[in-house]
Formats: structure tokens, C-alpha cells, sequence
């Protein structure tokens, strides 16, 4: 209890550490007495008054959100796909999304520069990602379809649009093909308040529903057949959640750009830290680490070369891979041993 | 207490895993369920606990039919513990309060942790409470997944192979809970076992299938070396030494 103590204090206390660093830092540098007044509506700069509460604190928002969306999607998917690795990018949802928007952009003519078109390359994004899902839910019906071959039939999902993707931007003009591109990269900075505050409304109930099966996901960690005598419907479980997971990753994907593995890195942080937690503990601490990360990281990504703003997605990518692999290699050596 | 009708299992190759199977179960009784491998012991659990949907046929648990039971009921009913359960890295508690699942809504509350912690403390795994699963011998492990099926307060216990790869110290340390468990909650067990002489020993009554079928359910006495020489199709004998069975083969 003493060390749940302990990360809950740490976490709390990188939580406003990146919070107040977040809006003090951007495009345009000012000093923490400047930012604190025109946080409580003090100071004469007005540009200021705008950057923070229609530009920064959206923006620290939507990391929050989007990180917790991402890390209660994989750790729900983990657990019913009983694989560590799998995550929405796993699934091909990620990918999913990254074609719809790049066929709003290309196909549709979204706009010519990403921020004009935001809501149809959004939406464009929502279908693809919700398309992906529903390929996926389809699967998990055939009789007989282990969570190895949802698995398996995410990774093709995921080949699939990809290549859809690369054809269109093969075809397009530099102009689509640049704002395609952007738009992959996954990006805190693309949208507002009312996206952010959709993506907390989605995330919330998300962590909800996932909080009141917390019970039955640690039953089903026990296998199929354990958690059905436990009396868990395991298959309209997973039938449920994949679909919940699914409407949290294509809300925070669709209007943020792909951000790779927080999915992965979340819980994983969590499991290595508390081996023997429950889901009941194990959801909502991936939820806030997420958060937490996705906002230490978009802070990193602003600050790393500045002026210059690196995308989140690139600095999620950076530290997920070197976890990724090592998940890997902890895996391999496990099996070796035994 | 629990009655099977007719249950049959076909698969869609036209097998038949299951043909017209009838028992019933009383309270205080211990059933042993012997037979070679493939004669359909394990099927016969699963869907005697509501897992697999019979192709004909029907459960009743206290003249309920289980097909109009939801999962949660059939649970409060009918503790099951599969052939095969692998170890998660949880302790000891979390492992049996988990039994209490059936009967949770969104949290354990003081009433479950009550029942867990006697129940540990019967058999006997109270001091590991915190260790973890992962590091349990196999002897204590089982103890542990009999002890989480005992939490779930079902009148029925469904155990498939509990003892297999158990040293023969807690192979009897697991039949002697498990009987006295029986006994004392007025339970209805089915124990599907390989050993022949410990199903002999502490049975009441025993259950031999092959090819799907009951060749015989009755007390112990009634079982002959014939039976169960068709159904293992080798040379077995029962003889009684000292007052015990002793199965010869």
C-alpha cells in the first residue's frame, strides 16, 4: 500500500510539474509570473491570455486524454486478446485511421492545409479507425477465432491500409501528400477545446466501463475456461470491450494523428512496477501514467529543438520501441527458461 | 440436487462426443468420473457446468434448467476448476477472493473477504496469503484453485483432474479435503480422475465412460473387473486388501 502511496504522489506531483511547464512553455517564451496572470485572467497580454487557455491548456487536455484513452485501450486489449503486445496500433486501428484521413485529404480534397480541413480528415479518420474495429469485431464472431487470430488478423489489417495509404499518396499532389503526412505524425496541437473535452468525455466513460469489468478481466487472466466457471461471459466480454477500445483509440486517433505505443508502454510501466496488481488498480494507474507520459513527452517534443515543435508521436515512437523490444526479449527469455 | 437428461454432444463432423447421458447428483455425494482418454469426461464437465451448449439433452440444478440461467447464476450454483490453469502473478488471496466473482457486482465488500479468509484458513493456506501464485509447489497451487472454487459457495463442485502431476502426498492431502468438504458442506462433487485406486478410495460413487457413454454410475461395490477391463480394454481387477480397494492391472 505504501509504494501504490508513493506512485500516486509521484505521479501527481509529474503531473504538475508537466501541467505548469506546459503552459508556461511554447511557440512564444514567457516568464512564469506573465503566464500565472494571464492564467487567472490578470495582465494586459491578451496574445498570451489566448495562447493558454485556447492553445496550451487545450492541448495539455488532450494529452491527458488521449494518453489515458490509449492506455486503457491496451490495457483491456492485452488482457482479452491475452496478448502483452497488443495495443490499438496492433490491431491495425492506428492504421485504420491514418488511411481514412489520408483519403479525406487526398481523395476528398480536405482542405489544403491540415488545420483548415481538421474536421472532415477527423471524421475521415474516425470511419477508417471505426472500419478497422469492425473488420476486427467480425473476426472475433467466425466460431472457432482465437485471440491469436484476432491478432494475427489485426496485423493484416494493418498491411492492408498501409499499402492503401502509400497508393493514394503515390498518386497525390506534394501539397496532399504533405498534409497526409503531417497529419500521420500524431500531434497534440491539432484541435481545441471541443476536442479535447470529447476526447476526456470518451475517456471517462471508457475508464468507467472498464473499471466496472475490472473483476471479470482479472478472471479471464486466468483463461477462457477458468473465467467461464468464475461465471464471466467471456465471449460477450470481449466482444464488448474490443468494441469500446475501438470507439476510445478512433476519438483520440481521429482528431490527434496516430500516437504509437503509449498503449504499450502504460500498462506495461504499471505491470513492472506492481507484478501482482489487479485490474482494479492496474486500469486506472496505466490511465493517469499515460496521461502523465503523453504530457512529459509533448513537452519534451516542444522543448527538445526549440523554436521547433517535434509531433508526440516521434518521442512516443523513440521510447516505445527500445519497451517494445525489450517486452520481446522478456518474453523470449521466459519461454527459454521454462 | 443436480440431474443431467439425456445430454448428447455432437460435433459437426457428425462425432459424437456425447451420447445420451443421464445422471444424478445427490448432496453429500462424491463421484469419481473414470474412463480411458477421449471418453468424453472432460465434455461431460463442461457442459454439466453450462460452458458447452449440449446438442441435445438438459441440466437441472435443483429442477432448474441451466440453459435459462445467465453465467453469473450458473456459477453461484456449479464451482468448476478446469483440467488446465495456468498460474498469474497474483498472491494467494487475490487468487481465491477472486472465487467470490459470481457474487461481486463492482467490488469485493467486507462480507467476501470474511468467506475468503475462512475458507483459507480451512484448508489450510492462510500463512501464504501474500505469496505469489507463480512460486506455489503444485500441490499448494491446486490447493489454492480448490480453495477459490470453495469461495464461490456453490452447492455443486466440478473438479476435472485435480490431482494429475501431484506427488502421492498431496494427491491423498487434496482427495481428503476434497471429501471432507463434501461431507461437511453437503456438497455435490465430480472429480474426474486417472487413479483408479484413489477414485476406489474415496469415491461414493463411481462413474465409467467410454465412447460417450455410461458404461456404469453406482456405488463402488457394483463396479466389475469387466466393466472397466472393456472399457481400458486391458486386464484390470478390484480386489479388497486390508479392508481397502486395491485396483490390479
Amino acid at each position: 500500500m505504501v509504494s501504490r502511496l508513493i506512485f500516486w504522489t509521484v505521479l501527481c506531483a509529474l503531473l504538475v510539474i508537466f501541467t505548469l511547464s506546459g503552459l508556461k512553455h511554447g511557440a512564444v517564451e514567457h516568464t512564469w509570473a506573465e503566464t500565472a496572470s494571464a492564467l487567472f485572467g490578470g495582465g494586459n497580454d491578451e496574445d498570451l491570455k489566448y495562447f493558454i487557455w485556447h492553445l496550451r491548456l487545450p492541448r495539455i487536455a488532450a494529452a491527458l486524454a488521449v494518453g489515458g484513452a490509449l492506455s486503457v485501450s491496451g490495457v483491456i486489449l492485452q488482457n482479452i486478446l491475452n496478448n502483452p503486445l497488443a495495443s490499438s496500433f496492433t490491431l491495425g486501428l492506428s492504421q485504420g485511421a491514418a488511411f481514412g484521413a489520408t483519403f479525406s485529404i487526398i481523395m476528398l480534397g480536405a482542405g489544403s492545409t491540415i488545420f483548415t480541413g481538421l474536421g472532415s480528415v477527423a471524421l475521415g479518420a474516425f470511419a477508417g479507425s471505426v472500419i478497422s474495429a469492425l473488420i476486427i469485431l467480425l473476426f472475433s464472431f467466425v466460431r472457432g477465432m482465437t485471440p491469436q487470430g484476432l491478432i494475427l488478423a489485426g496485423v493484416a489489417m494493418s498491411a492492408f491500409f498501409s499499402a492503401c495509404t502509400m497508393l493514394m499518396q503515390f498518386f497525390s499532389t506534394d501539397t496532399q501528400l504533405a498534409a497526409a503526412v503531417f497529419w500521420t505524425f500524431g500531434d497534440l496541437g491539432k484541435g481545441g477545446w471541443s476536442e479535447a473535452i470529447t476526447v476526456i468525455c470518451v475517456t471517462v466513460a471508457g475508464l468507467l466501463f472498464s473499471l466496472r469489468l475490472s473483476w471479470s478481466y482479472n478472471a479471464i487472466q486466468w483463461g477462457e475456461l477458468s473465467a467461464s466457471g468464475l461465471g464471466v461471459e467471456v465471449k460477450k466480454i470481449r466482444i464488448a470491450s474490443l468494441a469500446a477500445t475501438s470507439v476510445m483509440a478512433a476519438f483520440a486517433t481521429a482528431y490527434y494523428g496516430v500516437i504509437g505505443f503509449v498503449g504499450l508502454i502504460a500498462p506495461h510501466m504499471v505491470r513492472l512496477i506492481f507484478r501482482h496488481s489487479g485490474h482494479g488498480f492496474l486500469i486506472p494507474a496505466s490511465a493517469v501514467l499515460g496521461g502523465v507520459f503523453l504530457l512529459g513527452a509533448d513537452l519534451m517534443g516542444q522543448l527538445m529543438f526549440y523554436p521547433v515543435s517535434l509531433p508526440v508521436g516521434v518521442i512516443t515512437a523513440f521510447a516505445g520501441v527500445p519497451m517494445f523490444l525489450f517486452l520481446l526479449l522478456r518474453r523470449s527469455m521466459k519461454h527459454a527458461n521454462r | 440436487m443436480l440431474t443431467a437428461e439425456n445430454l448428447t454432444f455432437q460435433l459437426k463432423n457428425g462425432r459424437k462426443i456425447l451420447e445420451e447421458v443421464s445422471f444424478t447428483l445427490g448432496a453429500g455425494e462424491l463421484c469419481a468420473v473414470i474412463g480411458p482418454n477421449g471418453a468424453g469426461k472432460s465434455t461431460l464437465m463442461k457442459i454439466t457446468c453450462g460452458i458447452h451448449k449440449p446438442t441435445a439433452g438438459e441440466v437441472t440444478v435443483r429442477n432448474k434448467k441451466i440453459s435459462g440461467m445467465k453465467r453469473p447464476e450458473i456459477a453461484r450454483h456449479i464451482a468448476y476448476l478446469p483440467q488446465f490453469t495456468h498460474a498469474v502473478p497474483c498472491s494467494v488471496y487475490d487468487s481465491v477472493l477472486l472465487g467470490r466473482k459470481p457474487h461481486i457486482s463492482w467490488h469485493p465488500a467486507q462480507h467476501d473477504r470474511d468467506i475468503t479468509d475462512s475458507v483459507m484458513e480451512d484448508m489450510g493456506i492462510a500463512c501464504m496469503r501474500e505469496k505469489c501464485v507463480t512460486e506455489l509447489s503444485g500441490g499448494e497451487f491446486q490447493k489454492t484453485l480448490i480453495a477459490r472454487a470453495l469461495v464461490q459457495q456453490a452447492e455443486i463442485l466440478m473438479l476435472d483432474e485435480p490431482i494429475n502431476h501431484l506427488d502421492v502426498k498431496n494427491q491423498l492431502d487434496i482427495m481428503d479435503t476434497v471429501s471432507e468438504i463434501t461431507k461437511r458442506g453437503r456438497l455435490a462433487t465430480l472429480v474426474v480422475m486417472h487413479d483408479l485406486n484413489l477414485a476406489m478410495r474415496y469415491a461414493d460413487t463411481v462413474m465409467l465412460m467410454n465412447d460417450g457413454k455410461i458404461i456404469y454410475h453406482g456405488c463402488r461395490d457394483g463396479l466389475t473387473d469387466e466393466a472397466l477391463t472393456e472399457a481400458y480394454r486391458t486386464d484390470i481387477s478390484i480386489r479388497q486388501v486390508e479392508g481397502k480397494y486395491a485396483v490390479i492391472f
